[in-house]
């Protein structure tokens, strides 16, 4: 055999080269456009259907088949009905996409490294191994091609079995009762969100797509669907929003308190569009966000909202941040922008997957002033509701993940409520500038994580994380206050160094707010922890409450270090 | 049950008007998100894209059209609202199969919707 008979790179099959020129995020957002159509034809249909003579009447004398708005909900209602059964075609087709996509990359890349191989080779021995890999490879390459083709060929008539006024009145006799399985859904919720996810992983994609359609603001906040089914949901919330409230500040009718919602609902808007656009650092395609949880009502006003950066779904390393007091669904760009910095520092720490979650699904209190901030009232409540989202993103996976819940400031003490009454599955806890975890949480244990899995994070500068019982001289001596001081050699937590390079001199209000700063000690170090490399953080000495005076923090005195985050974020033009 | 009595009052047809006028505009929007969804459907390669194309073609045209009865509705009321003075009986059967059903709630776009089984408006 001779050189000349080498098979290089011409002669290897590539894979399908249209997937190399449509990354998931522009099938997916084709999709999604389809799916907002669908349901502007949903609630189209829904507000005629309230205008719409009754379907038991007896229509002796025409008057129904004659009524328009009756007709016209009717003919909506037949579109809407294609248009679903085409998504869930579409949809079916992106999943398969998602399983193809990783292996198409892995064969262009063997092949790559066999075309630029072959210019070189000049032993016989060394060209016939080559050979033999090339064969190898080509075969795999067929067979690559031949999932993606099986995948076409079950699409494509799934369209065209629906791409008819005809075909759309024949589908539209065999559509999924929505009403009814709404009614299960809500069954089932009373179960659990084990059960919501039984039922969801039954039902087929038409079925989803109608129930997206039909009621989207369900969706969106039933633990135990997929992340991936809550964002698309909470999206199509949001978007519905947005419509509405425009259209009322267009035609100048917008109420004062709608043009508050508006403003939330933008918050949200933009911070979700910027997190679209965040490229990850190690692969360099987009990371992903997640619209979780978003309901701008709720809470007075203050609004619930929850985004993630990466895939909830399918990341190895899940962190759940919860924030603390003055937050509110205004602060979502900041939330995301710290979210991102945690997914940057993750993923700069290990090697895993990551998707890092800021939950903002409790009634944080307003603000240091608020007499709420110094009681457990909103934490208890908080636990209960951030117990019940962990025990639903586990539901939700088949898989199980390796989960940290983080808490800052008074989110720390909701963490503790959460940890310490309801137990749900975590492997690791950190709480940053705490004030205490709650009355009955005095120690580490009282969380119920294995031993060495509860880290604390405390600037020596921030004045939030110094309300904490230290000693006799406490809060909780005269009845107030949230508990003890996480950061003290007897609560048994591991202390990590959380100090900032511009701290302030002696006390500092700004400091309380560095934790997710990034470069930061506090992030890397948390970041760490989040990648399953809790044994890596850089320690730090506790603070502790000598018989012979004020209590001591060691750190004051260290100087600041920094921390490897990652560099500065990345996000892709639109 | 009987012949539905109407309320052809020009208050009835105008209060009517916007809801022909709001269901407009909504099926107008979806088609519009169906001819965005059309500019990217090459993203499917070449085989999927020409039945993608075409299924999004019709249900953009349907929604189009169904858009401009449902604004030519809107505008028939308002005019007939206008030139209101004595109905014969061809116009009544006319008006009553524009007007929302008798006994529906008249509620206008974007007044609260229906409670649903999970305490929430879907």
């Amino acid at each position: 055999m001779t050189v000349t008979e080498t098979r290089t790179g011409p002669a290897v099959a590539s894979p399908s080269a249209h997937l190399d020129d449509c990354p998931p995020v522009t099938v997916r957002s084709t999709v999604s456009a389809v799916r907002t159509a669908n349901r502007l034809l949903a609630t189209s249909a829904a507000d005629a259907r309230r205008h719409s003579a009754p379907a038991q009447w007896r229509d002796e004398h025409g008057e129904r088949a004659s009524h328009l708005m009756t007709a016209t909900a009717q003919g909506i209602d037949t579109d809407a009905g294609a248009l679903t059964h085409g998504l869930g075609a579409l949809e079916e087709f992106c999943d398969r996409l998602d399983v193809l996509r990783p292996e198409h990359e892995s064969l262009a890349t063997r092949r790559a490294r066999l075309v630029r191989a072959a210019s070189s080779l000049s032993d016989p021995g060394e060209i016939r191994t080559h050979n033999e890999a090339v064969e190898t490879l080509d075969g795999e390459i067929r067979a690559w091609n031949r999932k993606l083709e099986a995948a076409e060929d079950r699409l494509v008539p799934l369209l065209a079995s629906a791409d008819t006024a005809a075909e759309a009145r024949d589908l539209a006799a065999s559509a999924p009762d929505v009403s009814d399985l709404r009614d299960r859904l809500a069954e089932v919720v009373e179960q659990g969100p084990a059960a919501v996810a039984r039922l969801w992983e039954g039902l087929g994609p038409v079925a989803r797509e109608a129930l997206l359609a039909a009621i989207p603001a369900v969706l969106g906040r039933t633990d135990g669907l997929p992340a991936s089914v809550r964002d698309q949901a909470n999206r199509l919330v949001l978007g519905d929003e947005l419509r509405e409230l425009r259209g009322r500040r267009e035609a100048g009718t917008l109420t004062g308190e709608q043009r508050d919602l508006l403003e939330r609902a933008e918050a949200v808007q933009n911070a979700l569009a910027r997190a679209d656009r965040y490229v990850d650092p190690r692969t360099g395609d987009l990371a992903g966000a997640q619209l979780w949880a978003y309901d701008p009502r709720a809470f007075g006003g203050d609004g619930a909202v929850a985004i993630a950066l990466g895939d909830l779904d399918t990341a190895e390393h899940v962190a759940v941040r919860v924030p603390g007091i003055t937050n509110d669904i205004l602060d979502t760009p900041t939330l995301t922008q710290e979210a991102t910095n945690l997914y940057e520092s993750a993923r700069t720490a290990g090697r895993g997957s990551v998707a890092s979650l800021f939950w903002l699904g409790y009634d944080a209190p307003d603000a240091a002033w608020d007499p709420a901030t110094l009681t457990e009232g909103r934490a208890e409540d908080g636990g209960g509701r951030l117990a019940d989202t962990v025990d639903g993103l586990r539901a939700s996976r088949r898989d199980h993940a390796h989960l940290t819940l983080i808490g800052h400031s008074y989110g720390s003490t909701t963490v503790g409520y959460a940890m310490s009454e309801h137990r749900p599955h975590v492997e690791d806890v950190v709480v940053a500038g705490s004030p205490g975890l709650g009355a009955d949480v005095d120690h580490a244990s009282d969380l119920g994580v294995s031993g060495g899995h509860v880290y604390v994070a405390r600037n020596s500068r921030d004045p939030i994380a110094m309300l904490g019982d230290q000693g006799a001289v406490s809060l909780g001596a005269v009845g107030v206050g949230l508990g003890a001081d996480p950061s003290e050699d007897d609560f048994g937590a591991v202390r990590v160094r959380a100090e900032a390079t511009d701290r302030a001199g002696y006390v500092g209000l700004g400091d309380h707010g560095k934790y997710f700063a990034p470069s930061s000690e506090s992030l890397a170090n948390i970041g760490l922890v989040v990648a399953g490399r809790g044994a890596d953080v850089t320690r730090a000495e506790h603070s502790y409450d000598p018989w012979w005076g004020e209590p001591q923090d060691p750190e004051r005195d260290r100087t600041p270090g920094t921390g490897a985050t990652g560099g500065a974020l990345e996000y892709r033009s639109r | 049950m009987n012949r539905p009595e109407i309320d052809a009052s020009p208050d009835a047809l105008r209060r009517a008007a916007p809801l022909w006028e709001s269901l407009a505009d909504d099926v107008g929007a979806a088609g519009r998100r169906l001819s965005g969804a059309r500019d990217t459907t090459t993203a499917f390669g070449p085989r999927v894209q020409p039945a993608l194309a075409r299924f999004l073609d019709q249900w953009e045209a349907s929604a189009r059209r169904r858009s401009r009865q449902a604004r030519g509705h809107g505008e028939q009321l308002r005019e007939m609202g206008r030139t209101y003075t004595v109905l014969d009986v061809a116009a009544a059967d006319e008006l009553r199969s524009l007007l929302p059903w008798p006994g529906t709630s008249p509620t206008l776009p974007g007044a609260p919707a229906l409670q649903d089984p999970f305490g929430r408006a879907p």
